[in-house]
């Protein structure tokens, strides 16, 4: 029986992978800010809730958030910690404000053609 | 503004307690005296009025220390302590405290994931770590794990589990597929259930009970201790994977439905959760009610039969998946075919018939463990964000099912709201989850959704549903209908609760349960 455990602790072990088991970097790049707490409702197609709803408010053309050029800093800065009716608010332990001001000039460039 | 404070503190009291709070751990991670960002922390789709749940303060740890020392110096002043992990439990509360005044300990900072193992198939992560976030690791790393997101994939594995949450792969109850937890206790005592506590041990993450009592219940849904790590029971990629769809035709097949769910599941023919939608749930994801109805009240009919034939949705539509080598999967297709597509009306529906329908792949995503947020369209429906669930639990019968439907749908058309909702099979037992969804920026209608959920927690129990979890605004309440042998549960609760948390600082008032100093004010046991 020893035996037998102590060959299940070493395949343990050895199935572990690459477990650094340490804090992500932050502050997070704008990039992976959107893919954790904004790409999910706002992809711009029918899968995406918050583009849906801003296309249904205003038209096509306001439907995408990513990429968007008419956008103020100031307003996604407030829409993002008060929240917007559907649009439940992002904690400062979600997106620091630092954070923030990244994820905002990610949103910024231009939408990727494939995404 | 100034906070609300809890009634025992004094603003002195209260600010010294917080200054050395941020002292111990940074002040950079403590958020207080009406900063704008406790906004944040509201729950902005409830019944209640817009700022009923705002905290008085929040501190975000980062670590067993950073807990101990906030612990510590709560018990010293009695700052009672609403932890929250990823903080999503949207629809039964969101971030926000069961009471105003309450400090959140937000532990969404602690977000490692800090084991994954591939050949048996578990993660060992914090509390802060999200669906997404762990789908992300295993993606990069190729590794062939799938996770069980619950539909809102920000959300994540430690509170949800916690509150006996639900998915959508054969590993749906994710509190049965947890596996040992690490906990520390109001008065700063760390300990681990199950093989965890033997020093030496590998098995932490592959066996659930340990040796003694199996503890790990204990610290789900209550306010007894802060969970700081759980094993998640992760599912082998398989060969094969085929969800689909049976829609049908008329409202009282949801009896035949569900008689026929019920082998099928209780045989394990049917391998994950099975999910009886009604037609409102699924067109809410695609259309808004304004497209189809602009009157006032429930949505009626012949908009319902337009939206069916508009969107070839059935009045139910059943949603599962088979997982294998495909020729097994064939075979069992073929039982399905013969069983739930056998009722007269059905018509089952593949994914790739299916293809460019948002409802149809989110849940084929959820499924095979994919997270995505694409369930939040259902607050498009009649917009302004308001939703709450009413989840009364049943055995999987017809008759269960009708009942439950007809009872509620009569009341929620009688408050003016539409039906809207699912019945999740997930073994022996349904979920019923009605979304309660209204317009949050009219205050009448908010008020009317608030009245119309208390009545139904009573009308369902007295027909012998209880919740199996429910809003904040509502576990006085619920907690009242579990009342057997004269609320003996819960008079037990409370003898627990003095027993870990004697000073009564944590989640006061969490599941209905409170602490000696505030049961005179709340309780309804003695
Ligand atoms: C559109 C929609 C769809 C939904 N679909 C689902 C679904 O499919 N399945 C499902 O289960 N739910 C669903 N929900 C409800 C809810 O959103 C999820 O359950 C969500 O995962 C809960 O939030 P969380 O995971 O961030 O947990 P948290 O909010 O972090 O935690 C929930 C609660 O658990 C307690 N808690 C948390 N962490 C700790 C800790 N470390 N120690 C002690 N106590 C703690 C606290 O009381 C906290 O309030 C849905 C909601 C909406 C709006
Ligand atoms: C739960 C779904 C959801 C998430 C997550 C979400 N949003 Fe939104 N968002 C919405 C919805 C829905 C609206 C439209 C609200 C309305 O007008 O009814 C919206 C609107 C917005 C708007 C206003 C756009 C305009 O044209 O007026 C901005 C800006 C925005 N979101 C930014 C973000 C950012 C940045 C994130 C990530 C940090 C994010 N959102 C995450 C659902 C979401």
């Amino acid at each position: 029986m020893d035996k037998l455990i102590s060959t299940i602790g070493l395949a343990l072990l050895l199935g572990s992978v690459a477990l650094p088991g340490t804090a992500e970097e932050r502050p997070r790049s704008g990039e992976e800010s959107w893919y954790l707490f904004c790409e999910g409702c706002h992809r711009p197609d029918a899968e995406g809730p918050g583009a849906v709803m801003l296309q249904r408010r205003y038209g096509d053309e306001r439907m995408a958030i990513k990429g968007s050029t008419t956008l103020a800093p100031e307003y996604i800065t407030h829409v993002v910690r008060n929240g917007l009716l559907e649009m439940a608010p992002l904690r400062p332990t979600d997106i620091t404000d630092a954070e923030l001001d990244l994820l905002i000039d990610f949103l910024a460039t231009p939408a990727n053609p494939v995404d | 503004m100034a906070a609300v404070l809890p009634d025992w503190l004094s603003p002195q009291q209260f600010s010294t307690a917080i200054d050395e709070m941020a002292n111990a751990i940074g002040k950079q991670w403590v958020i207080h005296d009406g900063d704008p960002k406790l906004r944040s922390y509201r729950d902005s789709f409830s019944t209640l009025p817009g700022d009923a749940n705002v905290p008085s303060a929040v501190i975000a740890p980062d670590g067993i220390e950073d807990i101990q020392a906030i612990l510590k110096i709560a018990n010293e002043y009695r700052v009672p302590l609403w932890p929250i992990s990823t903080g999503r439990n949207f629809a039964y509360g969101g971030p926000a405290p069961r009471m105003p005044g309450y400090v959140v300990l937000d532990l969404k900072r602690m977000n490692r994931i800090l084991e994954v193992n591939e050949e048996y198939a578990y993660a060992l992560v914090e509390p802060g770590v999200s669906y997404f976030q762990l789908y992300e690791y295993l993606q990069k790393n190729n590794i062939k794990l799938w996770i069980d997101p619950a539909a809102p994939g920000w959300g994540g594995i430690v509170g949800n589990t916690l509150e006996h949450g639900v998915g959508y792969t054969p590993y749906g109850d994710h509190f049965m597929m947890h596996c040992g937890m690490e906990v520390v206790l109001p008065d700063g005592t760390l300990f681990r259930t199950g093989q965890g506590s033997l020093p030496e041990t590998e098995s932490w993450q592959v066996f659930q009970y340990g040796f003694g009592p199996i503890l790990d219940g204990v610290f789900s849904q209550s306010n007894f201790g802060i969970v700081t790590k759980m094993g998640m029971w992760l599912m082998p990629e398989p060969p094969g994977y085929m969800p689909f769809l049976i829609t049908y035709e008329n409202e009282d097949d949801l009896a035949i439905i569900t008689e026929t769910v019920r082998p099928l599941k209780v045989n394990m023919v049917i391998p994950n959760g099975a999910f009886t939608v009604d037609l409102l749930w699924d067109a809410a994801v695609k259309v808004s009610k304004r497209q189809y109805y602009s009157g006032k009240g429930p949505i009626p009919d012949s908009a319902r039969k337009k939206i069916m034939s508009d969107y070839k949705l059935g009045q139910w539509n059943f949603y599962a998946a088979l997982y294998g080598p495909p020729p097994m999967m064939e075979n069992t297709l073929q039982v399905i075919r013969d069983t739930l597509g056998a009722i007269p009306g059905a018509r089952l529906w593949t994914a790739e018939e299916r293809k460019h329908d948002a409802a149809f792949q989110y849940r084929a995503k959820l499924m095979r463990g994919e997270p995505n947020m694409t369930e939040f369209g259902l607050m498009n429906w009649v917009g302004g964000g308001g939703h709450i669930n009413f989840s009364p639990i049943s055995p999987t019968t017809g008759e269960d099912a009708m009942r439950q439907y007809e009872m509620i749908k009569k009341r929620s058309h009688e408050y003016g709201f539409d039906y809207i909702g699912e019945f999740a099979v997930g073994w022996r037992d349904m979920h019923h989850v009605y979304m309660l969804m209204f317009d949050r920026t009219d205050e009448e209608e908010r008020q009317r959704a608030h009245e119309l959920f208390g009545l139904l927690i009573d009308e369902a129990a007295a027909a012998g549903y209880g919740e199996y979890r429910t809003h904040l605004a509502f576990m006085d309440q619920v907690a009242k209908t579990y009342s057997w042998n004269d609320h003996a549960l819960w008079k037990l609760n409370e003898r627990l609760k003095d027993a870990f948390d004697p000073n009564g600082i944590l989640a006061p008032g969490k599941q209905g349960i409170w602490p000696a100093h505030m049961r005179e004010k709340h309780s309804w046991t003695s």
